[in-house]
């Protein structure tokens, strides 16, 4: 993940040389600020028996495409609204290249896992992934995936699609990443895309302004721009 | 006061120092390997004088805690499941004798398994040893209960075990904490040989103590807050409670708050041993039947006795393997719940698109050593060089060796040699020369591989051992290890090579060799199977040595080769199955193998695969 801090010799150092935790948030009591979470009502949150102040969101892909980061990126803008936030992440074996699985919960919950057929988001860095994970999604729920316009849902999965109306949205990311010069971006790519769809409560400018400020240094420049890039194309969709 | 988001194992941490812990020791392992890194980042943040260590393996880790707790300071010792095991010993021994200062063992259970051997229960080895556990359900809880288990343990002087699941340890939730102080306590030990270095006749009287140190626990854990609850309404009876602890009980509690059902009371169980019988009973006596939900095994159904209103495991209303994820609980109670005739929960169809994605199928995507990986270049040859050969190997990144078909055992860690030791007198009894490879890692070595080195020389077995050398814990984050000579907190510490150690285990052949150069790796592995047959030869040892490409790209790739394949690619498909590197893939629309070009790192170890000569640099 090129746009996460590198790993190199001193790897182990990076844990003394920030003097703080890595996710920094600035809200506070953030149960008492129910009214801030109200905004997360949405028509997905009507899924079956579901809170309407939560939100659920499941991040895909394959390891080493930055998933976590993605999912920071997504938790701290969250943060930044006083919004409580749970999260789920695959540490470990799994990592070494296989299937990656985040979870991350708006609001209220105990626990960090989203139930299957729950998920309002299913963000995928990979078109298989985006499959696999498909049971995570809601009712009505939103799928934005790595893939080819032109090409995604496989002919099996429309109906399926459409019978629970899931709205989909891709776009070649990977592409993007790649022919910006940052081929291991994509991620920052498709939370640019994302960006363009104001899925409440996140804004582009609360998304944008978190890349800016979770990027480590040599790296911010490139995160910015492939962000950019993504946000435009997903505004050309959007509008 | 600050809010942040803080990792499960990152609030284990902050527990852990706001209970005024002094000493933390630590061997890595997932779930537990981000316990120790996040105490350093708060002991550096705070200015704190908490001593740190990676220990070279969890006995030694607890023993080492344990001693700093007998002098009267706060403790802990952080680990995975499976690393109890090896600190079982001294678990079992430090229960009896006890402890002065607040004694914490860290175990991290790992349902699923996603990164275990098994998905054993360390409430189960709580039990065992005799010694108090605490089952935290979220990262919050984990926190409370680190700094809780560190009173406890002081004021009842018995260790006491945290074990947090993989979901609590690898959550992350947002926190509000305040500055941190050090805990000021001296050591002073105070000299009792006939208490601490007990012999049986006195053990039999510690047990007694320990005993009766439990029945005060159990009821302490009915009085503190947060541990053990229910939300029974008093005078009320109901046809069905839900007992549950760790990361089930969060599940729980939202399904039934998102369904709604005030009508299903829920005891907690945080503090599963020594069991909360009072507690129990009552709940018991207000609910017709009790559904158990726990992980990974059956501690609290167990302790729940009356076998005719117990659903659980045992009964076979819940999966006796594997995560109780929330899909699988929703449905476990929903079954439950039409069981017994009472209102179900909200119907989940989710046949439709499991079919879906049966019917899709998918690639499977299995875990695979990283492109520009050293270990795969030492498999590669070792496989070359040795094909009969049986591999045994051991715990780490180099499991996955497996997929070039280089690994065929893996027991626990240090077994790749004492399998290896193994194999051969079970040959060599019936007079056949089996060629054996062993692998095994750094860390690994330092671990546990010296014993059975040991061992292997003195009792005349023969084989090969490659110590695959990438100078660090890569597989759980990147840890230093003895042989790199930096110590946790990033001081300097004494280097300890490996070829030393293995000098030292008696063995007479120790070779290095880059594994990067694969012509070479392979004629010192056939070098190596010459010695081990001379009749005044022995083990080899090889030290396969190359940084992890991961924590060290620019030592590990000092210039990046470009690579591509020519047409004289007959699809042959030994580069995929016997080198497998992820940046070589089948291009269907040109129907040969080609590069990935975003995957590939530049190794160029795969110039030497191709029999044909395909593979080249461009």
């Amino acid at each position: 993940m090129r746009n996460e801090e590198e790993p190199n010799l001193t790897i182990f150092f990076r844990y003394f040389l920030n003097t703080s935790l890595p996710f920094q948030g600035h809200f506070e009591k953030a149960h008492e600020k129910d009214s801030q979470i109200h905004f997360l009502m949405r028509d997905q949150s009507k899924n079956e028996g579901k809170s309407m102040k939560n939100m659920d969101i499941v991040l895909c892909g394959l390891g080493g495409q930055g998933i976590l980061f993605m999912t920071k990126i997504l938790a701290q803008s969250a943060l930044g609204k006083g919004i409580p936030i749970m999260g789920a992440e695959t540490h470990g074996m799994a990592q070494r290249g296989g299937s990656v699985v985040s979870h991350l919960r708006l609001g209220k919950v105990e626990g960090s896992l989203v139930r299957a057929g729950t998920a309002h988001i299913l963000l995928a860095l990979e078109e298989n992934e985006a499959y696999r994970n498909l049971a995570f999604l809601g009712k009505k729920g939103s799928l934005y995936v790595n893939a080819d316009p032109e090409t995604f849902p496989r002919p099996e999965a429309g109906p399926y699609l459409e019978k629970n109306e899931i709205v989909s949205r891709c776009t070649l990311a990977g592409k993007v990443a790649m022919d910006l010069g940052t081929p291991m971006s994509a991620n920052l790519a498709l939370i640019g895309f994302f960006s363009a769809f104001a899925e409440s409560p996140f804004t582009y400018d609360d998304l944008r302004e978190t890349v800016e400020r979770i990027s480590p240094d040599r790296f911010k420049e490139t995160n910015l721009t492939v962000f950019d890039t993504c946000h435009k194309m997903g505004l050309k969709e959007s509008s | 006061m600050r809010e942040e988001i803080f990792l499960g194992n990152e609030a284990v941490a902050l527990g852990l120092l706001e209970g005024g812990c002094q000493v933390v020791t630590s061997y890595p392992g997932t779930p537990s390997s981000e316990i120790l890194p996040g105490v350093m980042k708060l002991v550096r943040s705070e200015g704190l004088h908490t001593y740190t260590e990676w220990s070279t393996n969890e006995k030694v880790a607890l023993d080492n805690a344990f001693a700093t707790a007998i002098s009267g300071k706060r403790a802990a010792c952080c680990m995975k499941q499976v690393g109890l095991n090896v600190a079982a010993d001294s678990l079992m021994s430090a229960a009896y004798l006890g402890t002065v200062g607040g004694l914490v063992i860290v175990s991290c259970d790992d349902p699923g398994p996603h990164s275990s051997q098994t998905e054993q229960d360390t409430r189960l080895m709580a039990r065992l040893a005799k010694v108090p556990v605490l089952d935290p359900s979220s990262p919050r809880e984990a926190r409370d209960m680190a700094r809780m288990a560190l009173e406890i343990s002081e004021e009842f002087k018995v260790p006491v075990i945290l074990r947090p699941a993989i979901r609590v340890c690898h959550a992350r939730q947002s926190l509000s904490w305040s500055p941190l102080k050090d805990n000021e306590t001296k050591a002073s030990f105070e000299k009792d040989p006939s208490h601490w270095a007990a012999t049986p006749r006195f053990r039999f009287l510690l047990h007694k103590e320990l005993n009766k140190k439990l029945d005060a626990i159990s009821r302490r854990f009915e009085e503190l807050e947060g541990v053990n609850f229910h939300d029974l309404e008093s005078g009320r009876t109901y046809p069905l409670g839900i007992v549950a602890g760790g990361t089930p009980y969060a599940v729980v509690r939202d399904i039934l708050d998102e369904e709604k059902r005030s009508d299903i009371p829920v005891l907690k169980i945080g503090g599963p041993y020594p069991f909360p019988e009072r507690m129990g009973k009552e709940f018991l006596s207000a609910c017709e039947k009790v559904l158990v939900v726990e992980e990974t095994d059956t501690v609290i159904e167990y302790f729940l006795r009356e076998r005719d209103k117990v659903l659980g495991r045992l009964s076979g209303h819940v999966p006796g393997e594997g995560e109780l994820a929330p899909q699988v609980l929703h449905q476990v109670i929903d079954g439950v719940l039409r069981e017994l005739g009472l209102e179900p929960l909200s119907r989940v169809d989710d046949k439709e698109v499991t079919e879906l994605i049966g019917s899709m199928e998918l690639p499977v995507r299995r875990p695979t050593l990283c492109p520009g990986c050293p270990h795969r270049a030492s498999f590669y040859a070792i496989r070359k060089a040795q094909p009969k050969a049986i591999f045994t190997s051991d715990i780490g990144c180099y499991t996955l060796g497996l997929n070039l078909g280089g690994v065929d055992t893996c027991l626990d860690m240090g077994a790749g040699i004492t399998m290896a030791s193994g194999f051969y007198h079970a040959y060599a009894q019936d007079g056949e020369e089996q060629p054996i490879v062993a692998t095994i890692g750094d860390s690994t070595f330092y671990h546990s591989g010296t014993s059975g080195l040991l061992n292997a020389v003195y009792n005349g077995s023969r084989f090969i051992l490659v110590i695959l050398d990438n100078q660090i814990t890569a597989m759980t984050g990147m840890q230093p290890t003895p042989g790199l000579g930096i110590r946790a907190d990033g001081s300097k510490g004494k280097k300890i090579p490996l070829e030393k150690v293995v000098a030292g285990c008696g063995v007479d052949f120790i070779e290095e060799v880059d594994p990067y150069d694969v012509k070479a790796t392979i004629s010192l592995v056939k070098k190596a199977a010459q010695y081990v047959k001379d009749p005044s030869g022995g083990i080899a040892v090889i030290i396969a040595r190359h940084p992890c490409i991961i924590a060290y790209r620019q030592q590990a790739l000092p210039d990046r080769k470009q690579v591509t394949i020519t047409d004289d690619c007959v699809e042959c498909n030994l580069c995929l199955e016997r080198f497998e590197c992820p940046a070589l893939y089948h291009d269907d629309k040109i129907g040969r193998t080609a590069v990935d070009q975003a995957l590939c790192i530049g190794c160029g170890v795969c110039l030497n695969v191709c029999p044909k000569g395909a593979i080249v640099e461009s």
